[in-house]
């Protein structure tokens, strides 16, 4: 049996600058440095920029524009387009970038930008961040829930 | 592997700690090859790409490690879901022997995101960043 992949074998906290560029290659300068800034400090003011800067790569460049507009309580879904297994592509790269891990429950319950926010400062500060009660107060996920 | 010819486009293929590699001769003979171009054979981009792909075919049936933690993975549902990062910088023609990697960048069910290279003669010929494919567990 092999060995797991690189880059699933290099624990969190030891992921260098260069690991980091390597895996946000296709994002934009200011995404990288947010990111950097987030695992420097894990300070919250750096999850946005962070997840908005993720989401900006996997959407629609003619809707790309709604990612500054619409703030947090843009829907992934309905407003942004995005499919089940882009939403998983984006969960993926999140995961390795801010190095926690989201569930596919977990992902169930994240409906818009400010929940994927609200979901990651909640677990980096070990909080509960369990979609059983939806994270944000946004009326969407009030809805689903 | 859930593909065949005249759509399979690896000859052999062998799987390794970081990825696995591949390799096909563009023999000519290839349907396609006919019309692309007109007297002129090109082996297609997108067939490259797609070769590329049955090798991260053949990784996640014969490579995948167990950290993964997918369990075992139905042949059939073997899906090309996006890719990102392609770039072509060489023509392949009849007789050109394609030396193809891939090697994991990240996987979670129901995706793998995969790096790939088509090399000839040790010259690459196309890259692809980010190669991702979807997949179902096997039933029990």
């Amino acid at each position: 049996m092999s060995q797991p992949p690189e880059t699933s074998s290099t624990a969190p906290d030891q992921v260098t600058e260069a690991q980091l560029r390597d895996s946000l290659r296709r994002c934009s300068e200011q995404t990288i440095q947010a990111a950097l800034a987030y695992r420097q400090t894990k300070a919250p003011a750096h999850t946005l920029p962070v997840v908005v800067g993720i989401i900006e790569r996997y959407v629609d460049p003619e809707l790309r524009a709604k990612l500054t507009e619409a703030g947090e309580d843009l829907r992934l879904v309905e407003d942004l387009g995005l499919d089940s297994l882009t939403m998983m592509e984006i969960v993926m790269l999140v995961e390795e970038v801010v190095g926690l891990t989201i569930s596919n429950d977990e992902l169930r319950g994240l409906l818009t930008v400010g929940d994927i926010r609200t979901f990651i400062d909640r677990k980096a500060a070990g909080l509960d961040a369990s979609p059983a009660s939806p994270v944000g107060d946004h009326p969407a996920a009030a809805a689903q829930a | 592997m859930p593909i065949a010819p005249p759509f399979m486009f690896l000859d052999e293929a062998t799987v390794g700690p970081s990825g696995a590699q591949g390799r096909y001769t563009i023999t000519g003979q290839e349907f396609f090859l006919a019309g692309h171009f007109k007297g002129n054979p090109i082996m297609p981009a997108s067939v490259m790409l797609e070769a590329l792909g049955q090798l991260g075919v053949f990784y996640l049936l014969t490579g995948l490690p167990e950290s993964a933690a997918t369990g075992p993975i139905d042949p059939a549902t073997i899906f090309f879901a996006s890719c990102d990062g392609v770039r072509c910088h060489r023509v392949c023609r009849p007789g050109d022997i394609l030396e193809l990697s891939i090697k994991p960048r990240r996987i979670k069910a129901p995706l793998a995101v995969l790096e790939g290279v088509i090399r000839v003669g040790g010259q690459k010929a196309v890259g692809a960043e980010e190669i991702t494919l979807t997949f179902g567990p096997a039933s029990a």
